[in-house]
């Protein structure tokens, strides 16, 4: 089993010195830019209706793929981890292509025709379903990618940190932002040692004789469950732990926590900070203005 | 036939920043039926090297042949019985009181035979045998394994190893977080599994469990093998260079001579023998 995603990766690189709270405004505006629906309004029958522009959405998922990969090469992260753990990604497009393909006309189909099923009464498949599939199957990517630069370049702790000072606004209604950010900032600290155990349970049950890819069903849920149960039990055991721990360092949720760590604010944070949100106000205001490159540019509306 | 390893290494999370050699050329040849003690400080490779033994982990570089079992750095030339070789070693991890999962004791032994294809009956027959060689009776079969003490988990988790019949026994720091008391207990069963034909390989820290119960040592720093042999040779050296102490007999006995008692070093396995040297050298 090989799952590097949420893990800190250990290495001096520029986005690894960017405050985790610019980091993180920084995530969600590249996130926007990439779920923003980009739609144009076609006449069909006479009626205006508003479909899906596949080639400008594929020209910003082109350049938002292009800015996660240097934005890789800068913090110097490798790609071979997050693309074994894409692999499973290809199960999720496959099914949302047989579900794209079996429900008729999501949208108003713009692609053309890619098939007919003579078996099925000429049932239709137009290409717009497989632009569909190729859709969501970008935006995980770019989600993975996004949320994998966030963890493999942040610690913990400056997550922790991120997080309750976007929270802290909320303190005025009372709401626990310390305590929430405490246990965020828990979870994340365990995945890696829950992976970690993971990995060792596997193996024990492997040795065992247990399979989780190969034979039957029946013979999979065996094992799955001969991991399931042991990991729910360490982990308990571990939270368990953990509280007394810390209790026995006189932790108080309700106590203000002072901060090892000073941040202030430097030229790359101003930077890192205008660039994403001059991205997402670019593609807010392409949608707005309803901007069409490939008529105003070329002269002709692709698609 | 027994384990020859030939050059073998592993590299951990290869070709980024925090890639890690754990292996580094490691070459040896192991006899069946020995009681062969893997030492050397935390983080020198042992657990890795365990892994490769039933094909959990597959090497960078080199090669390691079980029985007609390879398994190579290269895919082309990796047998692909898997899961013959797994039935043939069994591993006992580090905390191998975490595997257990079923409702009760008598069902988790049960898990690793009916895995490997054994009937229900069968199964269970082989449980009970291997929970009777584990000291545990008839009154433990039907309680849930979340209920037992550490020390009555780490047993059945043996016994589910064992009631697959290996022929090699693993056995990751298989005394860890045990008393004094069950450890020996431990090792005591361990030298019977021996004396039955199966060949024992176990991790360790403890030098005197070492002397006492390894026919053959290994000695593993930074990801390479050291040394080789006997234990009895082996400690007559100085090993604090691999962070090893020497086991209790040996420097009390060295002590001895240090005052001029003249003792032979090799026939002070334990306190028993060490007394017994001492009574020898005494009576002249």
């Amino acid at each position: 089993m090989n799952i590097t995603i949420g893990r800190y990766i250990p290495v001096q690189s520029p986005l690894h010195r960017i405050d985790p709270r610019v980091k993180i405004f920084c995530l969600i505006a590249l996130m926007v830019a990439c779920f923003l629906p980009y739609n144009r309004v076609i006449n069909v029958d006479g009626v205006d209706k508003e479909v899906t522009y596949w080639a400008l959405s594929a020209a910003i998922y082109g350049v938002m793929f292009l800015i996660c990969t240097i934005l890789f090469l800068v913090g110097r992260l490798s790609f071979g981890k997050l693309f074994s753990s894409m692999k499973s990604l290809w199960f999720t497009v496959a099914i949302l292509l047989v579900i794209y393909i079996l429900v008729p006309n999501y949208t108003v189909p713009t692609l053309g025709i890619a098939f007919k099923v003579p078996a099925m009464n000429n049932w239709t498949v137009y290409w717009d379903s497989f632009a569909g599939a190729g859709r969501i199957f970008f935006r995980l990517v770019l989600t993975m990618m996004l949320t994998f630069l966030l963890t493999a370049t942040t610690k913990p702790l400056e997550l922790t940190y991120a997080f309750e000072w976007y929270l802290s606004p909320l303190k005025i209604v009372k709401f626990p932002s310390a305590e929430v950010a405490m246990t965020i900032s828990i979870a994340l600290t365990f995945i890696p040692t829950l992976l970690d155990d993971v990995n060792r349970i596997s193996k024990a049950q492997a040795s065992r004789g247990a399979s989780f890819q190969k034979g039957g069903f029946r013979r999979k849920v065996v094992g799955l469950t001969s991991l399931i149960i042991p990991l729910f039990v360490s982990a308990f055991s571990r939270s368990e732990d953990l509280a007394n721990a810390m209790i026995c360092r006189s932790y108080d949720p309700k106590g203000k926590r002072t901060r090892y760590r000073a941040y202030r604010f430097h030229l790359i944070d101003l930077f890192a900070f205008l660039f994403c949100a001059a991205l997402m106000a670019l593609a807010i205001t392409m949608i707005a203005i309803r901007f069409d490159p490939f008529l105003s540019w070329f002269g002709v509306s692709l698609l | 036939m027994p384990i020859t390893s030939k050059k073998l290494s592993y590299i951990y999370n290869p070709k980024t920043p925090v890639a890690k050699l754990a292996l580094d050329e490691v070459s040896f040849h192991l006899e069946e039926g020995g009681f062969i003690a893997l030492v050397g400080r935390t983080g020198c490779g042992k657990s890795t090297l365990v892994q490769h033994l039933n094909a959990l982990l597959f090497p960078t570089g080199g090669e390691i042949e079980i029985d007609d079992f390879l398994n190579a750095a290269e895919k082309k030339r990796r047998s692909k019985k898997l899961f013959e070789v797994r039935a043939k070693v069994g591993v006992v991890f580090q905390f191998s009181e975490q595997q257990l999962f079923e409702e009760t004791v008598e069902k988790d032994v049960c898990f690793g035979p009916k895995n490997f294809g054994l009937s229900e009956e069968k199964a269970l027959e082989k449980a009970h045998e291997s929970l009777a060689k584990v000291g545990l009776g008839e009154e433990f079969y039907k309680r849930s394994p979340f209920d037992l003490s550490g020390g009555e988990k780490r047993r059945v988790a043996i016994a589910g190893v064992l009631a697959c019949s290996p022929k090699y026994l693993v056995l990751d720091e298989p005394t860890a977080g045990l008393d004094p008391y069950g450890a020996k207990q431990m090792m005591e069963l361990f030298k019977s599994i021996n004396d039955s034909g199966v060949t024992i390989i176990f991790v360790t820290h403890d030098m005197n469990l070492v002397l006492g119960y390894a026919s053959e040592v290994l000695i593993f720093h930074d990801g390479k093998l050291m040394k080789q042999g006997k234990p009895e040779d082996l400690f007559q050296e100085d090993l604090s260079s691999y962070s090893l102490e020497s086991p209790l007999s040996y420097s009390f006995a060295r002590k001895l001579n240090d005052k001029g008692m003249g003792l032979e070093l090799s026939k002070c396995k334990d306190e028993v023998s060490l007394a017994k040297e001492i009574a020898k050298r005494k009576g002249k």
